[in-house]
């Protein structure tokens, strides 16, 4: 049994990835205020979480100007969607032990 | 670090409802384009109808199979784009029979039944299949195809002699009007 990631298990971080994990395509990234929706945080606490993600390289997130706005764009990284994977692996084998 | 199974049971949760909700979005921000095409195709319906009446039956079903067409097609090159193969036709099958029903219907009991009846007839029954489909892709969809269902309802009742542009307004405004709240709302990739 592999054991719990702590970055990752965090209730937003988790969240974060969760939403992040959802996008199936390798690519693809959603825009900063999409994603502060989809898991209920505040700028601040989104920013804060994300720089603890892209540091510990699960996602990547790219600034750039679109129409003249800036806008930020996060996208998960190969290994932040492997890492996800094992700890929902890890999760569910706590519950399967659990049941067992 | 230990996580016991309740905690796990609610991170699992968790990580369920915010998935669920994030592909939402993202059949939101895919359907719009669809949704806003529907409300203009529709609203050139009753316009083509309103200037070539003798010919509104065959107005009706080139609009319909334009729209099925246009659809498949937007849906086969979004799948296309993501590098992805579109995972269950089930869903566009059955809207895709729901339409040639009503269409098949239309065109059998037009010279029969009143017209008023007629008018709302078709938008009721394409309303329905996006209630249906809401079942499956979110409660958007319900509540857009209940709206449009009411608005055509208060139309039968209450706007003649202005029925046909009431349905006009009613079923494309709905489309259009859905279509940008998707736009607005989705998660686009």
């Amino acid at each position: 049994m592999s054991g719990a990631d702590e970055i990752i298990h965090q209730a937003m971080r988790l969240k974060i990835m969760a939403a992040l994990n959802a996008l199936t395509a390798q690519t693809a990234a959603i825009e900063f205020a999409r994603l502060k929706t989809l898991v209920g945080a505040t700028d601040g606490n989104l920013g804060a979480h994300l720089d603890t993600l892209a540091k510990a390289g699960y996602i990547v997130v790219e600034k750039r100007f679109e129409d003249r706005k800036p806008q930020t764009r996060v996208r998960m990284s190969p290994a932040g969607r492997r890492a996800f994977a094992e700890h929902v692996a890890y999760l569910r084998e706590i519950l399967d032990g659990a049941g067992s | 670090m230990t996580i016991d199974p309740s905690e796990a049971a609610t991170s699992l949760q968790d990580i369920a409802t915010v998935e669920r909700r994030t592909r939402e979005a993202v059949f939101y921000a895919g359907s719009s384009t669809i949704f806003i095409m529907w409300g203009v195709l529709v609203a050139c319906g009753y316009g083509l109808a309103e200037i070539y009446p003798r010919s509104a039956r065959f107005t009706w079903l080139a609009v319909i199979a334009a729209g099925c067409a246009a659809t498949a097609v937007i849906i086969a090159l979004r799948a296309r784009a993501r590098g992805a193969e579109v995972r269950d036709w089930r869903l566009i099958w059955a809207m895709l029979a729901l339409a040639i029903y009503g269409a098949a219907w239309s065109y059998l009991l037009g010279p029969v039944v009143p017209r008023p009846m007629m008018y709302a007839f078709q938008p009721s029954l394409f309303m329905l299949g996006m209630i249906l489909a809401g079942l499956w892709l979110g409660r958007f969809f319900v509540v857009l195809g209940l709206a449009g269902i009411a608005l055509t309802l208060i139309g039968y009742s209450q706007a003649e002699p202005w029925l046909r542009l009431w349905m006009a307004v009613a079923q494309s405004g709905t489309l259009v009007l859905g279509g940008v709240w998707l736009h607005r709302h989705g998660v686009a990739r």
